[in-house]
């Protein structure tokens, strides 16, 4: 169960980061997680319908939430380099991330820091999916 | 609860939205890849510098393009093609180009034939570069071979070495078959060790005459799981990729506000204009194009010497293409929970999968889209446990 606050919470974490900064908290968290056992899922479509109000509920959280109370990029920005280098994340302890051009210094910027060069080609939304370029 | 509406089901009279050409300046391919779908690589014709003209005033006039267009220039292998071709074509599509319309220009290459030439021509019109390797000479050399059966490892290794002394920004495509899937820090290692920063990752899929051995396997999906799971912790925490196709555009797809409503190019009519050097016309899934097919007329909607794109839009075999895969994908939005971040699937995996563009569920959309948004979500949830055992980012945040 996935509560409305949980997930507003650590999207405002996570959208501030942009992309790049995404991808490595969610990694770190990920690696390092200590999950609280469960249940196996056996029904397949039980497992669908969450997946579906999962997605749902992100959406929502992005569409409302946090455009209503948008997160201090600088504040969040800050607290995830103090998590992700001596606490509960990937604790590099070396003084922090690797300074890739596009990624570490876009913190701060609200939504429209995602951009990624050519994989972040806008068109509102449009993608065409194709797998061969 | 508010929540975001999901894509609009498609209408017959919808006005197109055009995203991405793709073009086919010939069919030839220099190298013979055990798993290639393309039927006519041995072909040597070329596009003519007129089907380039016919093709962009047709899209231009159109006013159906967006704002940003990709122009893809692919299969078989767009290098064979000389430089001076290239430059002439993209001068004409500069020149063909309104005012307000963007266009950049894309290769995906298997890299053998890259020179400081091509870089040159890269750098001036910033065209994007995907080169396609499949990892460690072993991996690579074992499906991606010469006519002669010779591996091509080396020569596309020399290809992106070249983009890189010339400055010139890439990416790469590794197709995933077992001895990859096994070994994750293997791969994630050639990588670094050749500067490689931008990875995508295809599996060995089914398509056209190729049938993949990979997706025959009851555990692809467990093994393509682990093996992506492996492979982004292990790069992030090393820092050593910059952008990983397959688990970054998912998070965007699911998070970015600007991403979070898709619409699916690939199952809208002229969504993908694709042209092959004859200026024969097709849409949808740019694999289509060249493939032999009764029902729909070979997948061909038209030639841009002889018909208007409104014409293609109105013919036979567009009408049928349009009426089975939006059939497909209106059973996708009823039935896949997973609706939301792929907009209705890849029409060529469905036809050669299932037989019918009119059906849902592939193994390739449960590698390709489920596999990521499951791990994503699972992460999600994990970070969402970890903020609530941690005070100061919870009262942070």
């Amino acid at each position: 169960m996935h509560s409305r606050n949980r997930t507003t919470r650590a999207l405002a974490l996570l959208l501030p980061a942009g992309l790049l900064g995404a991808s490595t908290i969610l990694a770190s968290a990920h690696a390092t997680a200590v999950r609280p056992s469960t249940a196996t899922a056996t029904d397949e479509h039980a497992v669908e319908r969450d997946v579906a109000s999962r997605l749902a509920d992100i959406r929502s959280a992005i569409a409302t939430d946090l455009t209503e109370t948008k997160p201090d990029g600088n504040k969040a920005s800050r607290l995830i380099l103090a998590w992700m280098n001596f606490g509960g994340g990937f604790g590099w302890r070396n003084g922090g991330w690797r300074n890739w051009g596009n990624g570490w210094h876009n913190w701060g910027n609200g939504w429209h820091n995602w951009g990624n060069g050519w994989h972040n080609w806008g068109n509102g939304g449009w993608h065409n999916f194709w797998h061969n370029w | 609860m508010s929540v975001l509406p999901l894509p609009e089901a498609p209408v017959a009279d919808r006005t197109p939205c055009i995203t991405t050409v793709v073009v086919q300046p010939t069919p030839f391919c220099n190298i013979a890849c055990r798993y290639c779908y393309l039927p006519d690589r041995d072909s040597t014709a070329r596009m003519s510098i007129d089907t380039v003209r016919a093709t962009f005033e047709a899209v231009f006039s159109s006013g159906w393009s967006l704002p940003d267009l990709t122009v893809i220039w692919h299969a078989g292998e767009p290098l064979v093609v000389p430089v001076s071709w290239y430059q002439e074509a993209f001068e004409l599509i500069d020149a063909l180009r309104p005012e307000g319309i963007r266009v950049r220009h894309a290769f995906q290459t298997n890299g053998t034939l890259i020179t400081p030439d091509w870089c040159a021509l890269f750098r001036r019109w910033e065209v994007g570069v995907g080169v396609s390797i499949d990892g460690p000479r072993d991996i690579h050399d074992a499906n991606r071979v010469t006519r002669k059966g010779q591996g091509t490892f080396d020569k596309t290794l020399a290809g992106i070495a070249c983009l890189q002394r010339e400055n010139v920004p890439f990416h790469v495509i590794s197709v995933l078959s077992g001895p990859s899937l096994a070994d994750p820090e293997a791969m994630l290692a050639f990588y670094v060790e050749n500067g490689i920063a931008d990875i995508c990752f295809n599996v060995e899929e089914s398509e056209g005459d190729h049938v993949s051995s990979l997706l025959s396997e009851r555990s692809a999906e467990s093994r393509f799981s682990e093996f992506l799971t492996r492979f982004w912790h292990q790069s992030r925490h090393d820092e050593s990729v910059r952008f990983l196709r397959e688990i970054d555009s998912m998070i965007e797809r699911i998070m970015d506000p600007t991403h979070a409503c898709i619409e699916n190019a690939q199952v809208q009519p002229f969504g993908m204009v694709n042209v092959d050097c004859k200026g024969n016309v097709s849409s949808f899934s740019p694999e289509l194009l060249g493939m032999k097919n009764a029902e729909y007329e070979n997948f061909i909607v038209g030639n841009i010497h002889h018909h208007s794109l409104d014409d293609m839009l109105d013919s036979a075999s567009m009408r049928a293409m349009q009426r089975d895969i939006s059939a497909g994908v209106e059973a996708c939005r009823a039935e896949c929970a997973y609706f939301s971040v792929c907009g209705g699937g890849s029409p060529i995996n469905k036809l050669t999968e299932n037989g019918s563009f009119s059906t849902t569920h592939t193994r390739f959309c449960d590698l390709i889209e489920k596999v990521p948004a499951d791990i994503i979500l699972d992460a999600l949830s994990d970070l969402e446990r970890t903020i609530d055992h941690d005070v100061p980012l919870r009262s942070a945040v």
